[in-house]
């Protein structure tokens, strides 16, 4: 277990060290959800019941789910690229450790989109920001993140078993903010696409979230979607093993990790 | 254009499509090609019909102008690429007309940007029931026509930018979503600060967003053609500063000895 943590806080602070250089990835942390706050603050301000900690709730969640999908379907592929998953895989390390720490350095890196999108409301458009619930909100935000980083875990094995798979990952960037409901109520939906939103980490992350940050999700409700956020992200882990032995079987047992 | 500078143009724009497309199966160009755009339009729609400021129309024509917009990484790339490709020192050492060679990177993708606002305003009227039972079709047809060649402009621009700063990729979805915000597809122009208005007035599809709008409304083709005009002078003057930027970084390369490094 104590060489599993050194694996995963080495990793952590390697991939901490590779996201702070790769425009892309500062791209979607701080760009992105700068961009999408501004508009949004726009499209939304009209409203009789408009609050400005939504959309900054609801942008900073953006942030994080685009840091999370490019990084959990490049976390594996980067080794691949760089020519070292036959040396990880073959290191007596576990991959699944190695993997999840350099997510867990995604997410942290994440978090700084949060902050942002509080500037953009707070500073730009001069709005009062006010967390109604702010003990529940952490405990909230905090969940929120390991759900999101689970998903992740589940997200990066997938890319690299079949190359057909990582196509469409690429493209799940919007479907999760919309099927999210990080922006809207996901009840703006099509009723058939709603059992899809429900399934998903980030759903309850923004419920979560959004419910927290106004005030209006409180006692059982919120223990109850803790809950929730705490079972989705075990399902994820658990979804996510047999698929990281399977990776570790291609490399190991069929030689044919690089050939997918 | 002598024949050799016209089977130059049409070769090298299909050829620089086909590298970029031509290895996906039907259903990864969906996906990549398509996919990204679409559900991009339906998200903004989604919140713009939460938000309420507007009709749902006005979010979805906006949305499906931009869309055209995906055009732009694609030739961003494959004029930036020149370079990660090693194929830099033989475009510039070729004695290809650079007109040619240069603007003939985005004729194709006009034409697949067109495919793509056709798969956007299906989508808008399918699933959120967008009416164009009253437009002015030609009209619509023509700002498609429009929006991608200012699209590709764009990505002629970007793609000789990149050779300065090395990421197309980076400066593309900058582009991206300074469009979004800008032209007045998903914000009312009038709401936007003064210089943010300027900015609008720069960009290659501001004009026909508003004359979009226009035509699906079944406004006539006469009133919306200022407009066009308009975005295509935009357009010309962004792919002609692209190229002389492209130019300029040539002459400076042959003249240092500094392709790989300019």
């Amino acid at each position: 277990m104590r060489r599993e943590l050194r694996a995963f806080s080495a990793s952590t602070r390697l991939w901490l060290r590779y996201m702070a250089v790769d425009r892309f990835m500062l791209f979607c942390a701080f760009v992105q959800p700068f961009f999408i706050a501004v508009t949004v603050m726009y499209m939304l301000h009209h409203q009789p019941q408009f609050d400005p900690v939504y959309v900054v709730v609801g942008s900073a969640l953006t942030g994080i789910w685009s840091v999370v999908l490019f990084d959990g379907s490049w976390a594996i592929n980067s080794e691949r690229f760089q020519g070292t998953l036959e040396l990880l895989v073959g290191a007596p390390s576990s991959l699944y450790a190695v993997i999840a720490g350099k997510l867990a350095g995604g997410m942290a890196f994440s978090v700084t989109s949060m902050a942002l999108s509080y500037a953009v409301g707070a500073w730009l458009f001069g709005y009062s920001i006010v967390v109604r619930d702010v003990p529940a909100f952490a405990v909230a935000f905090v969940l929120a993140l390991i759900a999101i980083g689970a998903l992740g875990v589940l997200i990066a094995p997938l890319g690299i078993l079949a190359r057909s798979v990582r196509q469409f990952l690429t493209v799940l960037e919007h479907p999760i903010y919309i099927l999210g409901g990080f922006l809207f109520p996901v009840l703006l939906l099509p009723g058939w696409l709603l059992p899809i939103s429900y399934a998903l980490p980030p759903y309850w992350a923004a419920v979560a979230l959004h419910g927290t940050s106004s005030g209006e999700l409180s006692g059982v409700a919120f223990a109850e979607v803790c809950a929730v956020l705490l079972l989705s992200s075990l399902a994820c882990f658990v979804l996510a093993a047999p698929l990281f032995r399977l990776v570790l079987r291609r490399a190991r047992v069929e030689g044919t990790l690089s050939l997918t | 254009m002598t024949t050799a500078s016209l089977r130059l143009f049409f070769v090298g724009s299909v050829f620089a499509y086909r590298a970029l497309f031509n290895w996906l199966s039907p259903g990864g160009y969906i996906f990549q090609k398509m996919a990204f755009p679409l559900v991009q339009l339906a998200f903004f729609a989604l919140v713009g019909a939460f938000g309420g400021a507007r009709p749902l129309s006005f979010y979805l024509l906006g949305n499906a102008m931009i869309v055209t917009f995906q055009a732009m990484f694609s030739i961003a790339n494959a004029v930036a690429d020149e370079r990660w490709q090693g194929t830099l020192p033989y475009v510039v050492g070729s004695p290809a007309n650079r007109v040619v060679l240069f603007f003939g990177r985005g004729a194709v993708h006009v034409f697949d940007g067109i495919i793509d606002v056709v798969a956007a305003l299906g989508l808008a009227v399918l699933v959120f029931g967008l009416d164009l039972s009253h437009a002015t079709w030609p009209g619509i047809a023509l700002a498609a026509l429009v929006g991608s060649l200012g699209a590709c402009a764009f990505g002629l621009f970007i793609g000789a930018v990149a050779y300065l700063v090395l990421d197309a990729n980076f400066l593309a979805n900058l582009a991206l979503f300074a469009i979004v915000l800008l032209t007045g597809a998903n914000v009312p122009l009038e709401e936007l600060p003064s210089w943010a208005g300027t900015l609008s007035t720069l960009l290659p599809l501001t004009r026909t967003v508003a004359a979009s709008r226009g035509f699906a409304a079944g406004g006539e083709l006469a009133a919306g053609l200022p407009l066009l005009a308009g975005d295509v002078v935009v357009a010309a003057v962004w792919g002609l500063a692209g190229f002389a930027l492209f130019q300029t970084l040539e002459t400076q390369a042959r003249r240092r000895g500094t392709l790989e490094g300019f």
